[in-house]
């Protein structure tokens, strides 16, 4: 695969608190001349990402519910429908990671359906963040089926937020979703990627980094 | 004059911390832990509100949860559905997270504009404003004060915990400059009998902690 090939796979990330406005320019222009799929950041920065990639191959991603997930589910639909008004195009939305594993799954059904019509709606797609490391294989399963079940565009395994997680995204978790979801079905590993060849060889059809640049480069 | 355990115990705003994304169960069985204590208030992340509230108001205690957090990435109606639906699930007070991008970019009365609306629902509640104490210079904390003191916020909190430990300075540089016009509440990082002591020392007159149990039980 080559530079450009590679590019295609990336959502150049930075999701950290009290990133500047300045800084999420830079990078969104960064990632443009990349050609990186998107650039992932918090919703508070969509509008002044989006004022740089309008109109280019790299979109605007952004982020529901995260990293807890713990919302209600007419909440994750409000912050949706917002963020894309302000010029998102890709949504990942952490999934209610307690009720799955409550096995409330009623309300699993009711957020995904829900924020999977505020973004087709827009012509968003959804990614859904199902958060492998606190989930068991079977959990991870079921959280494939609720996808499948609403249409979900892209399984993402983790926020990657590392301050409340046992560890990293694993080839076995990306192996895993793609045995279970649909082949159009997108699966999207993000947290802690080290060995990008070998998750998309896995299966990923996305890779979540902060260092897109590196990756692209071999480095 | 000695700090006594119930002095310790009565600031202590009560957390499961450490489980992330627990099932109802887990935090229904912490949350009727807390009703055997004196703490100030039990936090629950928002999707448990509805599920604890009225335990907890059967037995005389309160009920905090937070808003755009960890992050402080969520934009304004999101935040403001997320507060209104906190407190429509039985809420008593909210800690919100302010704007922190928005901060760091130096558009500080936009920080204080977005949370207007969610501060017409206060209606004589607690809100807590997270200002990131760890992000910011000493100036900016102080800026950042003055900015939750405007807006009507009883208290600041440091920091969110994820990862970030308080400062006795942090906590004492509010202290010094507002006295009880705006009390600081100290979180992240208060782990035990003697860091509670010393934050109540430094002027903090609420503590966050999810080591609320072993702390007062040390006394």
């Amino acid at each position: 695969m080559n530079k450009a090939e590679l590019a295609k796979y990336i959502d150049q990330t930075i999701l950290k608190p009290g990133v500047t406005e300045e800084f999420v320019e830079k990078f969104c222009e960064d990632a443009k001349a990349n050609a990186f799929a998107s650039v992932c950041i918090l919703p508070t920065l969509v509008k002044p990402a989006a004022k740089i990639l309008k109109g280019s191959e790299t979109k605007v991603c952004t982020v529901i519910s995260f990293p807890l997930g713990m919302d209600v589910p007419a909440v994750k639909i409000q912050e949706a429908k917002e963020v894309i008004e302000h010029g998102a195009e890709e949504v990942d939305m952490v999934i209610n990671v307690g009720a799955l594993k409550s096995g409330e799954y009623a309300i699993n059904d009711e957020e995904i359906s829900g924020v999977v019509k505020a973004c087709h709606d827009k012509g968003a797609i959804l990614k859904l963040i199902i958060e492998t490391p606190l989930l068991t294989e079977e959990q991870i399963i079921k959280a494939c089926e609720l996808a499948e079940k609403h249409g979900v565009d892209i399984v993402k395994t983790s926020t990657g937020f590392s301050a409340m997680l046992p560890r990293s995204t694993s080839v076995d978790d990306v192996k895993l979703i793609r045995k279970h979801v649909k082949a159009a079905t997108g699966v999207k590993a993000a947290g802690g990627i080290r060995k990008t060849a070998a998750m998309i060889e896995a299966g990923a059809t996305r890779i979540g980094a902060s260092a897109g640049e590196a990756i692209i480069n071999g480095l | 004059m000695a700090v006594t355990r119930l002095d310790v115990e009565r600031i202590i705003d009560a957390s499961l911390g450490a489980t992330p994304a627990p099932t109802l169960a887990e935090v229904n069985a912490f949350v009727k832990k807390t009703l055997n204590y004196n703490f100030a208030v039990t936090l629950t992340e928002p999707f448990y509100v509805k599920y604890n509230a009225d335990l907890l108001h059967a037995n005389g205690k309160q009920l905090v949860t937070v808003i755009s957090y960890p992050l402080g990435g969520m934009t304004p109606k999101a935040k403001l559905a997320q507060a209104k639906q906190a407190l429509k699930d039985g809420a008593d007070e909210l800690d919100i997270a302010m704007d922190i991008s928005a901060f760091m970019s130096g558009k500080y009365d936009y920080v204080k504009e977005e949370l207007k609306p969610v501060m017409e629902l206060q209606e004589g509640r607690i809100f807590k404003m997270i200002y990131f104490a760890d992000l910011l210079t000493a100036d900016q904390q102080l800026k950042a004060c003055e900015i939750a003191a405007e807006l009507g916020f009883q208290y600041v909190k440091t920091n969110t915990g994820y990862g970030v430990v308080t400062t006795l300075e942090q906590v004492s540089r509010v202290r010094d400059r507002f006295g009880d016009d705006l009390k600081v509440m100290a979180s992240g990082g208060v782990r035990t009998k003697e860091d509670a002591i010393n934050m109540i020392k430094a002027g903090a007159t609420r503590i966050a902690t999810s080591a609320s149990f072993k702390i007062v039980d040390s006394f």
